[in-house]
């Protein structure tokens, strides 16, 4: 593999001990995957930095000690580099709960990161925000969700990178050539038919019955052509319960301007159609909660949109939150700087609800802070990865956003 | 629900060497030589999701609360977050961790994992390990030589 002087020099460990591991993984990580050689990147988007030791899972303590390493060593990401969320909100921790301790250990992920160079967004948007690509594209983008929409809806080529890989490629600017950068293997595998008008939350439900098929790539067949950024990100989402990184919805993805264009002008080696009665049997497992006294009410995985915020801002006007439940919407810190702007921040917070950015309850230990029993979200692939996650331990819901709103209102699940 | 089907369960193509044979060559992704009981996970599993018993602690899984500590993970591959390879050197401070792991095809997440962690790693196996490892075997995964044996086999 041929290496710039400058990897040459992380390899010696001119830039510290831990630069140079992560070199010598990223390297051996892209032979291993068949890499011929390493390939200009134009962003970086790591994963979420939020459950940082709450047990189980997250970035951890390994994550901090790496970031510091990084920053010690001297390196600066040489390409644009963004993260998911945190475990909290940077401006309204306090009225979310979170421990001082929490946010102690959550400043030192930043601090490190801002060393680095960090475009501090934390939002599971950046495709919309400040980590912008454009078509054909290569990056090294390392959150799950966030790998499948830009592949899907750009049409950049990005593998699902390690956090370590990604770290590498960000300081290098390069990552391997293999997989998702290839044309080709990002033909489709699998045709993905359903029989019925699709709304918003089935949308969700579809992408849950075609990941749970077999798909590697999926291709969507006659969805409604006027899908909007909202109804593609709860399809591409839902996906993530199986190892799909990109998918085509014909006529309205970038590489799937006809049904054999996005197979590569061949035949699928699958051909799927889902019913009514698939998609609601999705619900039901999408829905584990025996009762229907909701607790809390989630909007906003991914991140609400500003469109979005301002949908449910309409539907709260005048009414109030039941006192029973939380009701959070979740979006990026620019966006809520929007909403404050526009006023719709201003309702929903009179109706009692909540507009939180920078953080996700699924990185958070919303559990310990609330004891929250029964979560009703209009995300399909939130309400999938409650149910495995479990320091989360809630019950879920999964329904329109409508329903989602209704239930905290009222307090019942209806 | 239309036609279900799961990649990872799939076999991999004939190789034309039976169960019987003896030792099962492979390709090493991290070096190591270690004998263990093996866990078999027919589905992905996330490492981020393991219990201070070091048991699996996702409700979703099948195999939610089967102890992953000191056994051999033989498994299609990972599933989940991008924190895997941090997710693993967690368990590994903590005595948590497998001994080994034994995957069909290791993508970039537990590559990364397994050279991070230096737990002695295989896949790519010329036999299925899905198919012939079960559960509660007795393993011996040389990654230093390329080989995979079962040298007693649970009843």
């Amino acid at each position: 593999m041929e290496l710039t002087k400058y990897e040459e020099s992380l390899l010696r460990g001119d830039y510290g001990r831990i630069a140079q591991q992560i070199m010598e993984i990223s390297i051996k990580v892209a032979k291993f995957n068949g890499a011929p050689r390493f390939i200009p990147i134009r962003s970086v988007h790591a994963g979420g930095i939020g459950g940082y030791r709450e047990g189980v899972g997250g970035f951890g303590t390994v994550g901090i000690e790496i970031l510091e390493g990084l920053a010690e060593g001297g390196v600066k990401f040489k390409v644009p580099f963004t993260t998911n969320m945190l475990g909290m909100d940077l401006r309204e921790w306090r009225n979310m709960g979170v421990p001082e301790s929490f946010v102690d250990t959550q400043m030192r992920v930043i601090h490190a990161y801002k060393k680095l160079e960090v475009i501090p967004t934390f939002s599971c948007l950046p495709y919309m925000e400040e980590n912008i690509p454009k078509f054909g594209d290569h990056l090294a983008w390392v959150e799950t969700g966030v790998v499948t929409m830009a592949n899907t809806y750009i049409g950049a080529r990005t593998n699902r990178e390690s956090e370590l890989t990604g770290l590498a490629a960000a300081i290098t600017g390069r990552t391997g050539e293999y997989g998702y950068h290839l044309k080709k293997n990002r033909y489709g595998d699998y045709l993905v038919k359903v029989d019925c008008e699709l709304d918003y939350a089935d949308l969700g439900a579809l992408g849950f019955c075609a990941a749970k098929s077999g798909a590697i790539v999926p291709v969507f067949d006659g969805l409604r052509l006027n899908l909007n950024i909202d109804e593609i990100q709860q399809l591409v989402g839902s996906l993530l319960c199986a190892p799909i990184a990109l998918a085509h919805i014909v006529g309205v993805t970038p590489e799937a301007p006809t049904l054999s264009a996005a197979f590569g002008y061949r035949k699928p080696k699958e051909s799927v159609v889902f019913s009514r009665k698939d998609l609601n049997e999705a619900y039901e497992t999408l829905s584990t909660a025996k009762t229907r006294d909701v607790d809390f009410v989630v909007i906003g995985c991914h991140f609400c949109t500003f469109d979005k915020v301002k949908q449910v801002a309409r539907m709260l006007e005048n009414r109030r939150v039941h006192g029973n439940v939380t009701l959070w919407i979740q979006t990026s810190s620019l966006i809520r700087h929007l909403a404050e702007r526009d006023g719709a921040a201003r309702i929903i917070e009179k109706a009692g609800g909540r507009l939180y950015c920078d953080s996700c309850v699924l990185v958070t230990s919303i559990r310990k802070y609330y004891g929250f029993k029964i979560m009703a979200t209009d995300s399909a692939k939130m309400a999938f990865v409650v149910q495995g996650t479990p320091y989360l331990g809630m019950d879920t819901l999964y329904g329109s956003t409508e329903r989602c709103v209704e239930a905290a209102v009222t307090g019942k699940w209806d | 629900m239309g036609q279900r089907r799961d990649a990872w369960k799939q076999p991999l193509p004939e190789s034309g060497i039976k169960m019987s044979v003896a030792k099962i060559k492979g390709r090493v992704v991290m070096k190591g030589n270690v004998e263990a009981e093996a866990l078999v996970s027919q589905e992905p599993l996330s490492l981020g999701y393991i219990d201070e018993n070091g048991a699996i602690a996702d409700r979703m899984h099948y195999l939610s609360g089967e102890v992953i500590k000191d056994r051999i993970l033989v498994l299609p591959g990972l599933k989940g977050s991008a924190m895997q390879e941090l997710n693993l050197v967690d368990l590994l401070r903590n005595r948590r961790a497998p001994k080994g792991i034994i995957a069909l095809e290791a993508d970039t997440r537990l590559l990364t994992a397994a050279l991070f962690s230096e737990i002695p790693t295989m896949d790519k196996l010329e036999t299925n390990p899905l198919e012939v490892i079960k559960t509660g075997d007795i393993v011996h995964m040389n990654a230093d030589k390329g080989f995979v044996e079962i040298k007693k086999s649970a009843s």
